[in-house]
């Protein structure tokens, strides 16, 4: 005498005819794991979505700007900008110094203004760490440097105040007595703001031609992301190594751990989020099928009587809710990626599906009707046929 | 009972008290044999331990005390999944309500009987539908077991329990939910059956089935009537 046996196929397709012999109630469940799922994965999609838009943000306004500059207001050394540049994380560095008492005015431009600005000498290429894009023109470069030509670049709100709004090779502007002609107009900056309001001239031409010693200089450095900080501690002896101290350097606050806390808080949202979908599914299941074991009180005990095994019983029951479970996997995964793709189309963000959710509703989907329905499942295993057809029960 | 052939059903001191409170002794002491081909009707008033009986003696419930020998095997040395196995293959129960399953149609309801005794699916159609014609319900086959009339519901019972040619049919009050005429037809169909080598055991109150039975036992409070209390 062999134990009892029934084929996988034949349990299947029992849960299969058992669940198709109440459609009404099959449908509640689903559409109870459907939320669930649905809310896990829509949940995890937007949570993806949102974490790539708010993290690309933060790249953005990452502390990646150190400006430093004398505590007493003095002039640095030109070759203090070679010895920043070389430090490991900076990306890029210009070095902008006063000229005290020395403004501009312009010349030439059509409706001159009488107005003044703010002059100052800076080294080739201090746009780019200011993060001030050239409007028009080209900005002078190391050859204008070493030759001392007679060129400036003027700073956007410069511009507006000296009523410039062209480079056309005949605007100038008026420095300690000489006409230096306009060779670019900047875009207001992003990382370093004081550039805005000057005229920049090339220090080889303010050595040669202006009295005034430049002072009040500012080194401006674009580090790589997240080295801000620690950029901004070397800058003092790099700039001025026997006077360190004299140096005072301004690093943003490092945002590298408020991007990992915000990472961490979106993971955790989703997990929360996830996991009271998840429940509400089970729940679902859980409560549905405990129902129908009881409902089903003379069909189990029919059943046994049969030579199922209490294995049997508890195994079709638990087919019935893996297969509720990935019924509304399925269709709530369908149902996720509309709403994510509807969701991330208004909100302009990035849509990021995460494909092992969505390829895997359905198995989440059976992971969830089979936890939720052991209990069920066992608790039909355990009743005794003889006392549901003796009517005790 | 024949005194050639071993028993297939052989009860000695059997008991069975269900817990309380209050605990009740639904049979004491109970001793029987039925031999193979013989159609015992278990007669007594309701409430005298005949259903019990007889979910003892399908291996649906255990006795408290005794010993319950089938086809030679003792059974208290089986556990649940080998009395499931015995019940898949060699006994078959008829029920007083019938127990179709009313979302299956005829021959679903009789395949069940094959579904647990490791029968291929389409050997149990064949054998499903065999067994209907034989029983003169072929015809309604594809019908909704709910649909048909109490006589043909029960025929269709019993052609689920015979499907797979048990040792033991047993029988609980098989014509109390029918009229005097599709009883009789259904009590025609089980001596038939029984004509053709069938042991069967009828738990019944109905004197007609009584009379029909190679054999009556009647249980009284438990014990069968006539034993020493």
């Amino acid at each position: 005498m062999s134990a009892p046996t029934i084929h996988p196929v034949d349990l299947v397709i029992e849960a299969c005819t058992a669940l198709g012999a109440r459609p009404a109630r099959l449908v509640l469940t689903v559409a109870g794991v459907v939320l669930g799922v649905s809310s896990v994965l829509v949940a995890t999609g937007l949570t993806a979505s949102a974490r790539s838009s708010i993290l690309a943000s933060f790249d953005r306004n990452e502390a990646s700007t150190v400006v430093a500059s004398r505590g007493d207001g003095g002039d640095l050394d030109p070759a203090a900008l070679d010895r920043v540049r070389s430090l490991r994380g900076v990306r890029t560095a210009g070095l902008v110094r006063s000229l005290p008492g020395i403004s501009a005015t312009v010349v030439s431009a059509p409706g001159a203004s009488a107005r003044r600005a703010t002059v100052a000498t800076a080294s080739p290429g201090f746009a780019d760490p200011a993060g001030a894009a050239v409007a028009t023109g080209r900005t002078f470069d190391a050859g204008h440097e070493r030759r001392g030509s007679e060129v400036a670049v003027v700073g956007a709100a410069a511009a507006d105040l000296l009523g410039i709004d062209q480079v056309d090779g005949t605007t100038s502007v008026l420095i300690g007595g000489r006409a230096l002609v306009v060779v670019a107009i900047l875009q207001p900056a992003s990382r370093w703001s004081p550039i805005d309001d000057l005229v920049i001239v090339p220090s080889g031409w303010a050595t040669a031609h202006l009295a005034t010693a430049p002072s009040a200089a500012t080194l401006v450095i674009v580090t790589q992301l997240g080295a801000g900080a620690a950029i901004g501690r070397q800058v003092p002896e790099a700039a001025v190594p026997d006077d360190p101290r004299s140096v005072e350097s301004d690093a943003p606050p490092d945002l590298s751990g408020r991007r990992v806390d915000v990472a961490r808080d979106l993971d955790a949202m989703t997990v929360v989020i996830g996991v009271l979908g998840l429940v509400g599914g089970a729940l679902a299941i859980a409560n549905t099928t405990l129902v129908a074991v009881f409902e089903r009180l003379a069909e189990i005990a029919l059943r046994r009587s049969l030579g199922a095994s209490r294995g049997a019983i508890a195994g079709q029951f638990l087919v019935e809710s893996a297969i509720t479970g990935v019924l509304g996997g399925a269709v709530g995964a369908a149902i996720a990626l509309l709403l994510l793709v509807v969701a991330c189309a208004v909100r302009g963000w990035p849509l990021v599906l995460p494909g092992t959710w969505i390829v895997g509703g359905p198995v989440v989907g059976a992971g969830v009707g089979v936890i939720a329905g052991a209990l069920p499942a066992w608790r039909a295993s355990t009743i005794a046929p003889a006392e549901i057809l003796r009517g005790t029960r | 009972m024949s005194d050639q052939a071993a028993p297939v059903i052989a009860l000695r001191g059997v008991g069975r008290c269900h817990a309380g409170p209050p605990t009740v002794d639904a049979l004491i002491d109970v001793d029987l044999e039925v031999a193979p081909g013989e159609l015992v009707a278990v007669t007594g008033p309701s409430g005298a331990g005949k259903s019990t009986l007889l979910q003892i003696l399908g291996l649906l419930d255990r006795p408290t005390d005794g010993s319950y020998t089938f086809e030679g095997i003792d059974t208290r040395m089986l556990d649940g999944r080998r009395h499931a196995a015995l019940r898949a293959t060699r006994i078959g129960f008829v029920f007083q309500s019938f127990h179709l399953l009313p979302h299956l149609d005829v021959v679903g309801n009789v395949e069940l009987g094959l579904l647990y005794a490791g029968c291929a699916r389409r050997h149990r159609r064949e054998r499903a539908l065999a067994v209907l014609d034989d029983l003169g319900v072929g015809e309604v086959g594809s019908a909704p077991a709910a649909v048909l009339s109490g006589g043909e519901q029960q025929r269709v019972a019993i052609a689920r329990a015979i499907v797979r040619e048990p040792a033991l049919l047993l029988c609980d009050e098989p014509t109390g939910n029918l009229d005097q005429r599709s009883g009789a037809r259904v009590l025609d169909l089980l001596d038939q059956l029984n004509e053709r080598g069938a042991t069967i055991v009828i738990a019944t109150h109905d004197p007609d089935v009584a009379a029909r039975a190679t054999r009556c036992v009647q249980v009284r409070d438990g014990r069968i009537a006539g034993a020493p209390s």
